[in-house]
């Protein structure tokens, strides 16, 4: 795709690195929005022990 | 019947679930003066001593007085605004440094006009607000990550850098160009460049038409598809509320995936318009 140029993609891991940029973005913000979220829910169970407990 | 019954059940108990949390007795209440305030206090007074502390082992990194002889390469923005340096990568300079930026303030701004539902006022809920807090989650995100690649991956020319790189060295130049899609569609259709429609001094050819289609369908199904099969979500938020939520969502979630488009498929830009490229 896009490689319509006849240009051929010997090294797709080469510079300019586009699949390694494109993986490292959309895995490193998948990660990261999972780590918050999991950090909501973890707050949110810490909370509700702590209202069970009063 | 029973199914509605049950709905009508369940409509109920979230309705006293929601009187009880916002109507609770004196018993369970706490005074904002002195408990919450000085909780307050304590955290100002902390979040300053660790940025002292933090400022004196770190100092902040001001370089030397400004030389018409010596450019630094790249020119970096602070930190901060790192995220947008970045955007301006793969968006038109209007797009990146105007229209995403206001769309974020004026969005986070319209978040408590848009967001009524009462549920975690007055105590934390996640299981109560998924929506809410998986869309704020990824937003932040995709500005944390944004920010880390101007920081530590933008090295000289604001190429690109991993860090087992030579930083020292210009980076070659690319060995595989970035095409519009209009001009892959050209190449895949079969299609001329012959404007199609002229409006004013404006032409527009089939695959630019063809192009709008795409960027309209992209808004057009992602405001359709939860209006068809998410009916509570629509009938909780109202048609002004919800197309707001939408077009805001759907406008932040485009943005990484312009980026994927360009980046896994070689795609320079999606839709060229007389005003703007996206």
């Amino acid at each position: 795709m896009g490689d319509g140029q006849g240009v051929n993609m010997r090294d797709i891991w080469g510079y300019p690195y586009r699949l390694g940029i494109g993986i490292f973005l959309v895995v490193s913000t998948f990660l990261m929005t999972v780590l918050f979220v999991a950090f909501t829910a973890w707050l949110e169970r810490s909370f509700k022990k702590e209202r069970e407990r009063k | 019947m029973e199914a509605k019954v049950a709905t009508q059940a369940g409509d109920l108990k979230s309705r006293i679930k929601k009187a009880a949390a916002e109507n609770m007795v004196p018993e369970d209440t706490v005074l904002v003066w002195p408990n919450l305030v000085y909780i307050e206090l304590i955290s100002m007074l902390f979040a300053t001593a660790v940025l002292l502390f933090l400022s004196l082992v770190s100092p902040a990194p001001l370089e030397e007085m400004a030389s018409k002889d010596t450019t630094p390469n790249p020119t970096k923005a602070p930190w901060y605004f790192l995220g947008l340096q970045e955007l301006l990568v793969f968006f038109d300079p209007w797009l990146a440094g105007v229209v995403l930026p206001s769309l974020i303030i004026v969005g986070l701004i319209a978040i408590p006009y848009i967001d009524y539902n009462p549920r975690g006022k007055g105590y934390y809920s996640f299981s109560e607000r998924k929506f809410a807090l998986w869309g704020f989650s990824f937003g932040l995100a995709l500005w944390y990550i944004l920010i880390f690649i101007g920081v530590w991956f933008r090295g000289l020319d604001w190429s690109w850098y991993w860090p087992w790189d030579d930083w020292s060295h210009h980076q070659p130049a690319s060995a595989v160009k970035l095409v519009d899609l209009e001009v892959l569609l050209q190449g895949w259709l079969g299609l001329s460049d012959a404007p199609l429609i002229s409006i004013g001094t404006y032409n527009f050819s089939v695959a630019n038409l063809i192009t709008w289609a795409i960027f309209f369908g992209y808004y057009g199904l992602g405001f359709t598809i939860p209006f068809l099969f998410l009916r509570d979500f629509y009938k909780k938020l109202g048609f002004i509320r919800y197309n707001i939520t939408m077009f805001l969502f759907l406008s932040m979630i485009g943005v990484p995936l312009k980026m994927a488009v360009r980046l896994l498929a070689n795609i320079k830009y999606v839709l060229i318009t007389p005003w703007f490229k996206i």
